[in-house]
């Protein structure tokens, strides 16, 4: 994951965007949810995303979503980022309405 | 005997500062920073502007550099670099970089940091320049020749850490020594460049490489 290329989660992101990102990310065709980083990262990409946006571990999540398949697994770490981001993002949305604050940091 | 620099060492020196962090914060100076390449992200976050807020509240004198100059070492265009460095801004602030008390700059607006190139490089050999694996590995990723910016990288780097007379800066295990790899890096060169200034005693700070700190590998 790396800003210079365009498949990460940035902070800057709408909820909407962030949904649309994480459905858009790689899983696999096996249909219960394990952390196995090894074998499967992209599922476990994703747990480790809702680790620690919910200070829960990535083998708890694994275990309650099981057979929910990656639709249940992506919608919960939508929800995880959505939620741990929402008071940041909003800050953001202040202080976009005020640039002449934002450049006066760099003076 | 292990080499000074090290990941062991600085591992262990790293633990050791980390203990000491919340006794004596006004004792450190950390300087840290991000290329303004594009849009920071959950990986900036967890990995590194959640702790240095940390640092912050915890009454460390911090500096976060935006190192605008560095884009351009690498990278065809600069069409965004003013909306990325606004932007960058807006997330340091949002995440809690509070400018009262951390100083946020771009090395554009501090001529007096790119000017310490000029003596810095009279104390780095072109030997020291050509074996750094960071450099290489840079040039190597762009498709590009090695231009002389990039060459220099490391110097530049030198120059931000002790124009704010840093004392530690973050650093991956590929900065430090290895005992499969002596390869010289940012952190050695910046040593080096300080060590080798005769008035270095004087005016450069003992810099010191810290990789778990930031729990970077």
């Amino acid at each position: 994951m790396s800003k210079s290329y365009g498949n990460a989660i940035n902070i800057s992101m709408t909820a909407e965007e962030t949904a649309k990102r994480i459905k858009k990310s790689q899983t696999d065709g096996e249909r219960t949810i394990t952390f196995d980083p090894e074998a499967r990262p992209g599922v476990s990409g994703l747990l480790s995303t809702a680790a620690i946006c919910t200070g829960r571990s990535e083998v708890e999540i694994a275990e309650e979503i099981g057979m929910g398949g990656s639709g249940q697994l992506k919608k919960y770490v939508t929800e995880s980022v959505n939620e741990y981001f929402a008071p940041i993002r909003a800050r953001r949305e202040e202080l976009v309405q005020d640039m002449d604050y934002v450049k006066d940091v760099l003076r | 005997m292990p080499n000074e620099l090290s990941y062991e060492v600085s591992l262990e020196r790293s633990n050791q500062i980390r203990a000491d962090l919340p006794q004596h914060p006004e004792k450190y100076t950390m300087l840290t920073g991000d290329r303004p390449t594009g849009r920071l992200h959950l990986g900036h976050y967890f990995g590194t502007l959640k702790s240095r807020v940390e640092l912050q509240d915890m009454g460390v004198h911090t500096n976060v550099l935006i190192a605008d100059y560095q884009v351009i070492t690498d990278r065809d265009s600069t069409d965004n670099i003013q909306d990325n460095v606004y932007n960058m801004v807006i997330d340091y602030l949002a995440c809690g970089l509070d400018p009262d008390k951390t100083m946020i700059y771009t090395h554009s607006a501090v001529p007096a940091a790119n000017q310490l190139m000029l003596p810095f490089l009279s104390l780095v050999s072109e030997a020291l320049l050509q074996r750094n694996p960071i450099v290489k590995a840079e040039m190597e990723a762009s498709g590009h020749e090695l231009t002389g910016l990039l060459l220099t990288y490391p110097v530049h780097q030198a120059c931000d850490i002790l124009f704010c007379k840093g004392t530690w800066c973050r650093s991956g295990a590929t900065s430090c020594r290895t005992s499969s790899s002596p390869a010289p890096s940012h952190a050695s060169s910046t040593t080096a460049t300080a060590r080798c200034s005769p008035r270095s005693t004087r005016c450069c700070p003992t810099l010191r490489c810290c990789p778990a700190l930031t729990g970077a590998r």
